[in-house]
């Protein structure tokens, strides 16, 4: 499979601060494949996802994307390949309209009208903002301005899609919808990077996990190992998934000590008490 | 353009002009820029701007006033070349309105970078401004960096929704500004409402304020005072000698 991001012993430093944001980063992550990055405030998550669209520049090594050095290239091309929704959706609305939301990006990447209309179509539809259309974006609740966040961003069907903290301020059926989303991008063959302080988040929606920690990545493969490592989580500063933290106190009575979803853990259970009943 | 601003912001120095009283510092900036718009003659206009040039050596200050300088040129120029072809003696009244222009500003970015906001607010209050106004100044202040973050952060999530700031003629690059400044001034405006939420839910306005620090006039500031009205006093002279020829 191509490589949709490579990232090689990259340093970053801000123009007025002297320390390095960002230190020897080394990272890969294939075409299609749907990974989160973790780690606590100030780790560097956020400066790190701005270098894949090219809104930083590396101050030294280099970012590639499809092949294509990010120092090589615009911003505005870039970004045609990679959408990117920050953390807050009132930091971008603008416009009158819901659906004049949306025409923004795909006005500035020169899509035709009847396509236009189309595609907004289709994404108000899917993002269950169809009653909206002609309202406000900022009449919106904290939920549907995610969302329209979120489908401003993948109107103009971008390869890889890099989220923010998605679910900050989200309730636990936002939260659901959000996976569900997730898990139909990534249907599509779309590349997903999320960035998220949600451990639980990520243990039930992700295979692969990059943790970081002052700049640096210190743990980068399957969430099952990484999450349930606890020199990593103390690395990192990171508590476990409660999934995790309820099997670990149940690890005397046999229960693996590597289970990070709600399943897993139900059948080692359900397993556990059949077993009692037969003695 | 926010770069520029940088060169007015109050920066923590131990000097005596620092430590000075915020009410002394006004003293001075007040007979100084009385004597900046009655002078007519560069011997005085010159003598003040020496004047500065020492009190901001005191301060340390000297890299930042020349940035603050470099900032306002295009303006000192463009005072220059009106002048010089509107008045009727061009290239002396062209230097006299500019220098007035330069020692004009450079006083006021003095007192405002050896300063801090708080000292000023506190001077403001005690000579009997409300704590009200005072208070929206210094969030005024206050807010600017914050101001700068948003506004990064607005251009970063609009560039990476295909924006390009550089292209077009002038008309079309002014357009592009539209979704940049729409959603940098609807967040400001939640904002002030949640500060002013926030400021009220602990109790501001409720009784009189006291406060937690006082300002204190030293020995230093008295010798200051004295020192500044003598100053003001001689320059007034030489003004007015100046005058009678």
């Amino acid at each position: 499979m191509p490589k949709a991001v490579e990232v090689r012993s990259l340093y970053f430093k801000y123009e007025d601060s002297d320390k390095y944001a960002l230190e020897d980063i080394n990272l890969e992550i294939k075409s299609g494949e749907k990974v989160a990055i973790v780690g606590e405030n100030g780790a560097g998550k956020t400066t790190l996802i701005k270098h894949f669209n090219g809104l930083l520049k590396p101050t030294k090594g280099y970012v590639k994307i499809f092949g294509v050095d990010t120092k090589q290239t615009t911003v505005a091309s870039l970004a045609r390949k990679v959408g990117l929704v920050f953390q807050n959706p009132d930091h971008q609305f603008f416009a009158e309209s819901v659906e004049k939301e949306i025409e923004f990006a795909l006005r500035n990447f020169g899509f035709s009208d009847t396509e236009i209309k189309d595609i907004i179509d289709k994404m108000l539809k899917f993002f269950g903002l169809e009653k909206y259309r002609k309202s406000s974006p900022f009449t919106l609740s904290g939920g549907e301005k995610k969302r329209l966040a979120i489908a401003s961003a993948l109107c103009y069907n971008p390869d890889i899609v890099v989220l923010d903290e998605p679910t900050v301020g989200q309730d636990i059926i936002q939260k659901r919808k959000l996976s569900l989303l997730l898990e139909k991008i990534s249907e599509m063959n779309k590349t997903i990077v999320v960035v998220t302080h949600d451990i639980d988040f990520v243990a039930e929606n992700f295979k692969r996990v990059i943790v970081m920690a002052q700049g640096r990545v210190i743990a980068d493969g399957e969430v099952n190992e990484i999450l349930t490592n606890k020199d990593i989580l103390r690395k990192a500063r990171l508590l476990p998934p409660q999934v995790t933290l309820c099997a670990w106190y149940l690890s005397d009575l046999g229960i693996s000590e590597k289970i990070i979803k709600l399943d897993e853990l139900l059948e080692e259970i359900l397993d556990l008490i059949k077993g009692a009943r037969l003695c | 353009m926010l770069r520029s601003l940088q060169s007015f912001r109050y920066l923590k120095k131990n000097t005596i002009i620092h430590n000075l009283d915020p009410r002394s510092k006004m003293l001075f900036v007040i007979l100084l820029s009385f004597l900046i718009f009655i002078s007519n003659n560069i011997i005085t206009l010159s003598l003040i701007m020496f004047l500065v040039i020492i009190t901001a050596y005191a301060a340390k200050s000297i890299s930042q006033l020349l940035k603050m300088l470099k900032g306002i040129l295009p303006w000192i120029i463009f005072i220059f070349v009106v002048n010089y072809f509107t008045s009727e003696k061009g290239i002396l009244i062209a230097t006299i309105m500019s220098l007035k222009f330069t020692a004009l500003a450079t006083v006021f970015t003095l007192f405002f970078i050896t300063t801090s906001p708080e000292d000023f607010m506190l001077a403001l209050n005690k000579l009997g401004l409300p704590y009200e106004y005072t208070l929206a100044f210094t969030m005024a202040m206050r807010f600017v960096p914050s101001l700068a973050r948003d506004l990064q952060i607005i251009i970063d999530a609009q560039k990476s929704r295909g924006l390009e700031l550089e292209k077009g003629n002038f008309i079309e690059r002014i357009r592009r500004y539209i979704p940049i400044l729409v959603p940098l001034i609807v967040y400001e405006i939640r904002r002030s409402f949640m500060i002013a939420e926030a400021l009220e839910s602990r109790a501001f306005g409720s009784t009189k304020r006291t406060f937690y620090y006082e300002l204190k006039i030293t020995k230093n500031d008295i010798l200051f005072i004295i020192f500044s009205c003598i100053i003001a006093m001689v320059l007034y002279l030489i003004e007015v000698f100046f005058k009678l020829f």
